[in-house]
């Protein structure tokens, strides 16, 4: 029964139903068919799916991401970034890898940061030569560094999915978000060296200047500290910071940067109530499926399957990096993380694997399967906005997704780099 | 009648902002009132009340601005008129789903009346009663989108719908 469910799903999905709406009508059919179950408890669960602490964190941060744009913190990011970098080989393109990581302390999506680079830095990166494909897909996996960076909807959802600290998962972010920004800046070092791309600037501007643009952003970079802070000492549960982001948004963008007002921070909010109804209808609709796969042992059965192939750690890791992978190039990132991770946790925390280090791994292959091609939403969204055909892209991304595999496995074969933190500071 | 759709649908979107600011003011003041040592229990369940109502809301406004998620790189390579067969044959689907969801959502809503939510006397029924009205709300959006497809003979994918 679940493997005609999903053959509904998926049919209904690639013939260009909206994916909220071809998992609603998926499960819908199967309550309707199957009578040993009331169709009322599916609608139940759509219902009971949203009234969950932890889960509200998700639109707080959408909300607090919004307004960081609306109060100037952007801006200021971008600024700080063409000090930092701009001077290097590659130019713009590296200048857009820092402007994903500086906004990763702030801000928790990945399509958000993609859909705002391509927005500001995109057409700046063509009138410098860059190639189409290659703005595009400079920008697009770059913005899986704000996912990894804490905060992280992302993460939200698995830890909430899975009962997994979120505290740990958001300290467990910033190693990996780090040597991500650090992969992504060589590899983008290198091609832009072969082909000659100049860079932004002449040289570097001097640490006056550098200071003086990190003095205007400070309270863009000050964020993630309070946020590590926050959650560290356990004064903060996340959603709680959730709404601490809000109010600390409205703060400096109306009393430091003076450039909030109603009618901006009136557009915020209508911008987040859109996407939070975007992401929600996938999320509760979901729930509707996650019940049907509790019931009919899909977990138990796959754990089983999965032990019987392998018992090896390092093996189980490699399989489950490699199926995740495969999958995020078909199906939408929500979709992946709301059907795997019931079924997963258990399975790695069974085979001695620790939660938080399994949930980076998982989480960063999952969302890279935004960016890569068939099917990937930060992918549509930039290719979308600056007209770059797909199979342009994808050959210009192949390289950038290509290093962040390989740090997925490292990440993977070396639990202490994610687990250092977490362990160290909780 | 037209005046009084655009009133209602201002006043939906108007909704839906203020659930969401409702919703952020409130988990501040409990996580305030909670360092405190004066923790305001009720805070929270509203907050959850508003979450789903902003949920549905919103989802409603993604929908009539067409931000909806869809994977269209198949169908894009379809001829025009398969297309445009295939999206008034979704967007029928949909609003029988919705429909469907419209009366499920409502029995629910009724036997919940009696049920408390967390730690206050709120009726679940108000969480509840987010999934018939959004649905229904959504349903009429869906009926528009389905006249207006009706009516367009060159309709086809991309063109009317953005991956976002």
């Amino acid at each position: 029964m679940t493997i005609v469910l999903s053959l509904l799903f998926l049919a209904l999905m690639f013939l260009g139903m909206p994916v909220a709406f071809a998992v609603g009508v998926a499960s819908l059919v199967f309550y309707l068919v199957n009578d040993t179950i009331p169709a009322q408890i599916g609608v139940q669960r759509i219902a009971t799916s949203t009234q969950s602490f932890p889960l509200l964190a998700v639109p707080l941060f959408v909300l607090a991401g919004n307004l960081m744009n609306s109060s100037g913190i952007t801006d200021r990011i971008i600024a700080l970034a063409k000090a930092l970098t701009g001077w290097i080989t590659g130019g713009l393109a590296q200048v857009a890898i820092v402007v994903s990581a500086l906004m990763g302390g702030v801000s928790g999506s990945a399509v958000a940061d993609a859909a705002m680079e391509a927005r500001i830095l995109g057409p700046a990166m063509l009138r410098n030569g860059f190639s189409r494909g290659f703005s595009s897909a400079v920008i697009s996996v770059g913005s899986l560094i704000t996912a990894t960076i804490p905060p992280s909807i992302g993460l939200i959802l698995y830890g909430f999915l899975g009962n997994v600290s979120i505290g740990r998962l958001f300290l467990g972010g910033v190693v990996p978000g780090i040597l991500m920004t650090v992969v992504l800046m060589g590899t983008t070092y290198g091609i832009a060296k072969r082909r000659g791309y100049g860079t932004d600037m002449s040289g570097f501007p001097g640490w006056g200047e550098l200071l003086r643009e990190a003095n205007r952003s400070k309270w863009a970079l000050l964020f993630p500290v309070f946020l590590v802070i926050g959650i560290r000492f356990g004064i903060f549960t996340p959603s709680e910071v959730g709404a601490f982001a809000v109010v600390y948004a409205i703060v400096v963008g109306v009393v430091a940067y003076r450039e909030l007002d109603w009618k901006r921070f009136n557009e915020a909010l209508r911008h987040s109530v859109h996407d939070i109804g975007m992401i929600m209808l996938i999320i509760m609709f979901s729930a509707m499926i996650g019940y049907v796969i509790a019931l009919e042992r899909v977990p138990q059965n796959a754990a089983e399957w999965i032990v019987g192939v392998t018992q090896n750690r390092l093996a189980l890791m490699s399989i489950l990096v490699l199926f995740i992978l495969v999958l995020g190039m078909f199906l939408e990132s929500t979709v992946i993380v709301l059907l795997l991770t019931p079924i997963l946790v258990p399975i790695v925390t069974k085979a001695g694997i620790d939660p938080v280090h399994f949930g980076l791994v998982m989480m960063t292959a999952t969302t890279l399967g935004g960016m890569t091609p068939p099917v990937g939403v930060a992918m549509y969204v930039v290719c979308g906005m600056l007209n770059t055909p797909m199979d342009e892209y994808a050959r210009e991304a192949l390289p950038l997704i290509g290093a962040v595999i390989v740090l997925i496995y490292v990440m993977a074969f070396f639990p202490s780099i994610v687990l250092f933190l977490p362990n160290a500071l909780m | 009648m037209k005046y009084l759709i655009a009133a209602l649908r201002r006043a939906e979107d108007w909704l839906a902002r203020a659930c969401l600011a409702g919703c952020a003011a409130l988990v501040f003041v409990a996580a305030v009132s909670r360092a405190f040592g004066a923790p305001i229990l009720w805070a929270i369940d509203v907050a959850m009340l508003l979450f789903i109502w902003c949920s549905f809301l919103g989802a409603d406004a993604a929908l009539r601005a067409k931000q909806h998620i869809i994977i269209d790189i198949v169908v894009r390579k379809f001829p025009q008129p398969l297309q445009r067969a295939l999206l008034i044959a979704h967007w029928t689907v949909i609003v029988l789903f919705l429909g469907a969801l419209v009366v499920l959502g409502a029995e629910l809503t009724l036997l919940n009346v009696e049920r408390p939510m967390g730690d206050t006397e709120i009726s679940y029924a108000y969480v509840t009663a987010a999934v018939p009205i959004g649905a229904l709300l959504m349903a009429f959006t869906a009926i528009r989108q389905l006249v207006d497809y009706w009516r367009n003979p060159k309709l086809a994918f991309g063109a009317t719908d953005s991956p976002l």
